[in-house]
């Protein structure tokens, strides 16, 4: 029933606790399906050290979950209960796990 | 201001709380996170290093507790008293959010109070705190490196209202107003020294910045871990629902459009339409004018005051007329409903929805709010730049603004001549203005130097507009505006009835008239509305809306003169806004590359509708 997502905003997440057994697949933010958590790791080179502060302030740390929620128009992320758009280039340079 | 949307805030308001007797309470734009990265970030940096603060009271949001907390740890090094606001209680409450409020206050030695400000709740308490606030005593300690560099930093900085280590600790960040503060405090010399320091300590290779904010993040993560009994994770409300679709490239588009449409509805329909019909025609028209101009014919008999006064332009029947009668329905009706999608949230997710189009344009969605705001006030909307990141997106902003977005008193104007005459008339106007501002547009972030910014935009969730709020926003908006259109509308009435006088008028129309007639294909007289137009093109555009009334303008010269109009500069007090905030060079530079534009797009519609011969 996926109806251009209307009743699916938030589908149950592949992943829903942190993956404690097997091989941790790593990978980058805009590669985590919508619906999905990962676990931030780093962040590649492409991200200048102003806008890693950046989205640090905002807590996109190294160690912190956040649920993708979507990746169009922008990559749109759920950290606790704040929601950030951000470009998904940008989201290419934050590297997760999980 | 309060609003749903960081940015709305760009400049420092001051005022005073009836409950703290002799001080005055600033309020500063809002932060994410020190070194400021935007002009209305930098703002609030200044107010911080440079003025005698007594205190500090951060108003932070209770459910992110891990991002109002990084900035606190920031706010307690500088060692100024404070008190931490954890605001919107209610919602992380709703949310199920619960949080140990004390243990925050005993680790980093600040006050905390839970507040729901909309309600009211806690803000007593808050006030309280406040007078009895003491400098926090919180200290964090480094890692080596940024230990040994501080100790060598501190001692020769210059004093300042902060604590010397945060100032240290900014400055080695790379903090502009920290820098700036330096240099005009330290004798040349002392600071060359400091700033060999830190360009060695660059060149080793230690990443301080990262490892400031490595243990600052860490301190946060334990206060988390110690004040949150329950994330509230999971929570499902309605409106995270609405927000979700809000931003959805297609259902996103559909509410686009239902909020549009509510918008024209209300500002074009009701304030344009109905509002003025009865102001301008019923109460104006039919009952003040006849009466002033009946007092001033009893009571003043030299003709040429009388003139002044109530003539053709006549400073109570052509200036205040338009001011109060027309423009002010307008603006009200539109900044009420610019109150009500700022209050609701709705604008970031605006801004993540047309952040494509923006790419176009050499920006980021961001771009959306003083790009939405200009369709009120220009001015207002240029000021509003400062929200951007970068010098190249503030500019490649003015320059739209001041081109191609049609503030809502001439978009009422515009609106209303169009209309009377077809739907093609009005898709014609709209279609060269779009074509101009994407094709300018697209142009102008080819040839201005620098990179795109990426978006990068927190989305705070969807309310329930506050009426209260929304009320006060607007007459807050509404006095910024009347004291700056009512005095232009006078001069320019003034101006005006002068030219007349002397003839001067006359003149102008007949030197213009190669350009306005030749070129544009308009009346000679149309050369006065443009004359009138460099007050302001709201201005401008009534005098031709008079013109038409007079059935001096067949269809094809409305939409030409309408383009033409459209596309001149706004008003002088924007002009002067691109200055402050520009440069005069700026400035200067916009007018002479918007004007002859403006004509040159005007003729060339001339002719392309004389010859597919529509409207003639």
């Amino acid at each position: 029933m996926a109806f251009f997502g209307l009743f699916t905003p938030h589908r149950t997440p592949a992943v829903s606790t942190p993956v404690s057994s097997g091989v941790r697949n790593t990978h980058n933010l805009a590669a985590v399906c919508p619906g999905e958590k990962a676990k931030v790791t780093g962040f590649s080179k492409s991200i200048t050290p102003e806008r890693r502060m950046q989205l640090q302030a905002y807590g996109i740390n190294p160690g912190t979950w956040v649920t993708v929620s979507m990746h169009s128009p922008v990559t749109v992320l759920q950290i606790e209960h704040l929601e950030i758009a951000l470009e998904t280039e940008m989201a290419r340079g934050i590297e997760v796990e999980g | 201001m309060i609003s749903n949307y960081p940015g709305t805030t760009v400049e420092v308001a001051r005022g005073k709380v009836s409950a703290l007797q002799n001080a005055i309470l600033v309020d500063t734009p809002g932060v994410v996170t020190f070194p400021p990265r935007s002009e209305d970030e930098l703002v609030t940096a200044r107010v911080l290093i440079n003025e005698p603060l007594k205190a500090v009271i951060q108003v932070g949001d209770a459910k992110n507790l891990r991002r109002t907390l990084s900035l606190t740890v920031q706010l307690a090094e500088m060692g100024l008293p404070m008190a931490l606001s954890l605001n919107m209680m209610d919602e992380a409450d709703s949310r199920g959010v619960r949080l140990d409020h004390n243990c925050l206050g005993e680790a980093m030695g600040i006050s905390v109070v839970p507040t729901a400000a909309v309600h009211g709740r806690g803000i007593k308490e808050l006030i309280s705190c406040v007078q009895t606030a003491s400098a926090p005593a919180l200290l964090l300690e480094y890692p080596y490196a940024v230990e040994s560099v501080l100790q060598r930093i501190i001692p020769q900085l210059p004093q300042a209202s902060i604590s010397p280590r945060s100032l240290a600790l900014l400055w080695l960040s790379g903090d502009p107003v920290s820098e700036t503060y330096m240099k005009g405090h330290l004798r040349q010399e002392e600071y060359q020294s400091l700033l060999a320091m830190r360009e060695s300590i660059l060149e080793e290779a230690l990443d301080l910045p990262g490892q400031i904010q490595v243990t600052r993040q860490a301190f946060v993560d334990k206060l988390v871990n110690l004040a949150v009994l329950d994330t509230g994770e999971g929570w499902k409300g309605i409106s995270k629902k609405i927000g979700y679709l809000a931003t959805h490239p297609v259902w996103g588009i559909g509410i686009l459009a239902l909020v549009l449409y509510s918008i024209y509805w209300f500002v074009g329909v009701f304030g344009a339409g109905t509002l003025v019909g009865i102001l301008e025609e019923n109460l104006f028209g039919g009952v003040i004018n006849p009466w002033v101009t009946g007092m001033v014919e009893k009571y003043i008999s030299i003709p040429l005051v009388a003139d002044l006064l109530v003539g053709e332009y006549g400073i109570w029947t052509m200036g205040m007329t338009y001011a109060i009668a027309l423009i002010l329905p307008i603006v009200t009706t539109f900044f009420l409903a610019f109150g009500i999608m700022e209050d609701s949230g709705y604008l970031p997710r605006l801004a993540a929805l047309s952040n494509r189009i923006f790419r176009f344009l050499g920006l980021n969605g961001k771009a959306v709010l003083p790009m939405v705001l200009g369709l009120g006030c220009v001015t207002m909307a240029t000021l509003t730049t400062r929200v951007l990141e970068k010098k190249r997106e503030r500019l490649l902003v003015t320059l739209l603004l001041a081109l191609a977005v049609p503030c809502s008193a001439q978009l009422g104007v515009v609106m209303g001549m169009l209309a009377g005459i077809s739907l093609s008339a009005t898709l014609i106007w709209s279609g060269v203005v779009m074509l101009i501002l994407l094709a300018i547009g697209w142009l102008a972030a080819r040839l201005v130097p620098g990179e795109r910014t990426q978006l990068l935009v927190e989305m705070p969730p969807l309310r329930m507009p506050v009426i209260s709020n929304v009320v006060v926003k607007t007459l807050a908006r509404l006095e910024w505006y009347l004291k700056e259109v009512v005095p232009l509308f006078i001069v320019g009435t003034l101006i005006l009835f002068v030219l007349d006088k002397t003839a001067i008028l006359d003149w102008i129309i007949r030197i213009g008239e190669p350009l306005v007639s030749g070129w544009l294909g308009l009346p000679a007289q149309a050369s006065a509305a443009f004359l009138i137009g460099f007050m302001r093109r709201d201005f401008g555009a009534t005098g031709l809306f008079l013109m038409e009334a007079q059935g001096l303008l067949n269809p094809a010269q409305v939409v030409v003169a309408m383009v033409t109009i459209t596309l001149f500069i706004p008003c002088v007090a924007s002009i002067m806004m691109i200055a402050k905030e520009r440069g005069w060079r700026t400035a200067a530079g916009m007018v002479v590359l918007i004007i002859p534009l403006a004509f040159l797009i005007g003729g060339l519609l001339n002719k392309a509708l004389l010859f597919i011969g529509w409207g003639v």
